[in-house]
């Protein structure tokens, strides 16, 4: 037990030295910074000097691990383009990304799951073919398509609510919300439905197929023969039984919507770290590409570990085969 | 050959199935107005010569201010949507389809080499799949392309250049599943009969893997490409969506929308939802076709 735990931890901080050698070795790489600072007319003693300051004249191991000592504090220096520290710029567009992914993976807990027991006890029903038929356009259609439509239909054309940007905001301590006043609450349903609408397709396809697959067991079929309710049968012992492997899915899926909130915040202009991120990639803005390429891996590598761990607690025979967040 | 694949379970499957025989005609059609946008499109929208500015973001022929000469409308700088759509599913088939062949050579070799060799070669080629599995295949696409672009970016950027970077991107990120695959089958075969016979009467090891193991391991490959190419398309769509992917200059399907999304409030609807329908239509077809495929060569649904 232990040895796996461990092992799990050694291959989780490979993987984040191996992003950061990858990021670091996107500075070492992509232009000059002496260059970028300094300017073109600065004297050779000038340049040497700044060399000496920044420690690029050290091995290069000296200087990837003071890197790795600095991203382990947050610190990945000033962004090229804004002249600001990337730790600051970072903190204060997270708010949006965590408050929109937030938003999105309740909307899919929300109505996937009833979605998918619905349309497992009323197989047949017209409204269950209708729900199957939506999740195969949600599963199939590209994100930032279905993103653009939405806008199209429900604020171009009906102008019904904004799609552009995040509104209103109430500032707490560096916290900026949109939850919590109606405009900013108004900007939320667009960019939410788009990003969730995925997630949604895919709980409500899981719950319903583990759904199905628990009604063959004996114990429901035990319970039908005893005679208990239906609605006792299905809700208290069918659907509390598959909300297992769903929870774990889910999980896994947190790091996706993250993820796939680049996308979701380019077609809205949402202020997030997605939206930095592309920006910075168009601009070649290296400090944030690199602090956005080991913050993001972190996030996966943390999910992963923690759902690693969990099935370890969960499953004493410790399988670690387990399904994964690979998606279209 | 053909008969032989007509008379088999996949053909019966086939001619039984009119979603599939539909998703192959909307994809055969569209792979050959893109194929063949030179003589199938009404204009070439790259031919500077022929662009006329007063006819720029004109609506489609059956709009009140529409020309019968553009059906689908023109964009801001007087190009034909119909003819663009028909060049741009050209570039985003041909980065859809290499990123996939690519993805597949370096999966099937990967795979062969861990399952054939085994030992650490295999251990380290499985710990990276899995590692990569563990992030979304679009994010990786992205992160790689984002890097490879900065490091390239002070070569001076070239269109050609800017598209190998795409298709490396998404081949890089999509191998894994192939690559699983193939190791597994490959494990198997390697302590068959034939392999052993071949082994003892002293083939070379690569002649065994490439001649002996490898025709035995491609069946599963094949679906696997067909999924992934609606997959790549995506990708690649998106991609050019974020201004990361295709250059403007050569437009995709991808980047037709991200330029038609500018103009999405002052009214010029048809910039977006004609690109963006064509390309749900080459995405769903190809998908189709590719489950189709995948339940006609599965023996345990028949």
């Amino acid at each position: 037990m232990f040895v796996f735990v461990l092992r799990r931890l050694l291959q989780a901080c490979i993987v984040m030295l191996v992003v950061g050698f990858i990021a670091f070795s996107l500075f070492q790489y992509v232009g000059d910074p002496v260059l970028s600072m300094l300017g073109q007319d600065a004297t050779a003693e000038q340049r040497e000097q700044l060399r000496r300051d920044l420690g690029l004249n050290d091995p290069f191991h000296v200087q990837f691990m003071h890197f790795v000592g600095n991203a382990m504090q947050g610190e990945f220096g000033v962004s090229y383009r804004q002249g600001r520290k990337v730790s600051e710029l970072l903190a204060e567009r997270f708010p949006a990304t965590l408050e929109l992914a937030v938003c999105a993976g309740v909307l899919a807990l929300g109505t996937g799951i009833p979605m998918g027991v619905y349309t497992a006890l009323r197989r047949n029903s017209l409204l269950s073919q209708i729900f199957m038929g939506v999740s195969l356009l949600g599963v199939s259609l590209p994100v930032f398509l279905l993103g653009i439509f939405l806008i199209l239909l429900f604020a171009v054309l009906l102008g019904w609510l904004p799609s552009y940007g995040r509104g209103d905001v109430l500032r707490w301590q560096g916290l900026s919300l949109g939850l919590l006043t109606a405009d900013g609450l108004r900007h939320l349903i667009l960019p939410s439905i788009t990003l969730a609408i995925f997630q949604i397709a895919l709980i409500m396809r899981m719950v319903r197929a583990e759904m199905l697959e628990v009604q063959r067991t004996d114990y429901i079929k035990f319970a039908r023969a005893r005679g208990l309710r239906e609605k006792m049968v299905n809700f208290t012992y069918a659907l509390k039984n598959t909300l297992v492997p769903v929870i774990t899915i889910v999980g896994l899926q947190l790091g996706s919507l993250i993820a796939f909130a680049i996308v979701t915040e380019t077609v809205f202009q949402w202020p997030g770290m997605g939206l930095l991120f592309i920006q910075s990639v168009q601009t070649a803005d290296i400090p944030i590409m690199a602090a956005y390429l080991v913050m993001i891996s972190l996030v996966f590598v943390v999910i992963n570990l923690t759902v690693d761990l969990l099935y370890f607690a969960v499953d004493p025979r410790l399988r670690v085969e387990r399904p994964t967040a690979s998606r279209a | 050959m053909m008969r032989q694949w007509f008379d088999g379970p996949v053909g019966y499957s086939f001619l039984r199935s009119r979603v599939a025989q539909g998703a192959l005609l909307v994809a055969l059609a569209m792979a050959c107005g893109a194929v063949f946008a030179p003589w199938v499109a009404p204009f070439n929208p790259f031919d500077l010569a022929s662009l006329d500015l007063n006819d720029s973001l004109l609506p489609p022929a059956w709009a009140a201010q529409g020309s019968m000469r553009y059906w689908l409308g023109t964009d801001d700088q007087g190009r034909d949507v119909l003819s663009t759509i028909l060049y741009g599913s050209r570039i985003s088939l041909l980065v859809g389809l290499s990123s996939v062949l690519l993805a597949m050579l370096l999966g099937v070799a990967l795979g062969l080499v861990s399952g054939f060799v085994g030992g650490r070669i295999d251990a380290v080629i499985m710990r990276i799949a899995d590692v990569q599995l563990s992030f979304p295949a679009i994010l990786i696409a992205l992160l790689i392309d984002g890097v490879a672009r900065a490091v390239f970016s002070h070569e001076g950027q070239g269109d050609t250049l800017a598209i190998l970077v795409l298709i490396g991107s998404i081949s890089l990120a999509n191998w894994v599943s192939y690559a699983r695959t193939v190791r597994g089958s490959t494990l198997v075969e390697k302590n068959k009969e034939y392999v052993q016979a071949a082994r003892v009467i002293g083939v070379p090891r690569l002649t065994i893997m490439l001649r002996h193991v490898l025709p035995n391991v491609t069946g599963p490959v094949l679906v696997i490409a067909t999924i992934n190419i609606a997959t790549a398309i995506i990708t690649e769509a998106t991609l050019s969506f974020l201004g990361v992917g295709v250059p403007p200059t050569t437009p995709s399907l991808g980047t037709m929308i991200n330029n038609g999304n500018n103009f999405l409030y002052s009214g010029e609807w048809w910039l977006v939802v004609f690109p963006g329908a064509a390309l749900v239509l080459l995405c769903m077809s190809v998908n189709l076709l590719g489950d189709w495929l995948r339940d006609a060569l599965n023996p345990k649904l028949h």
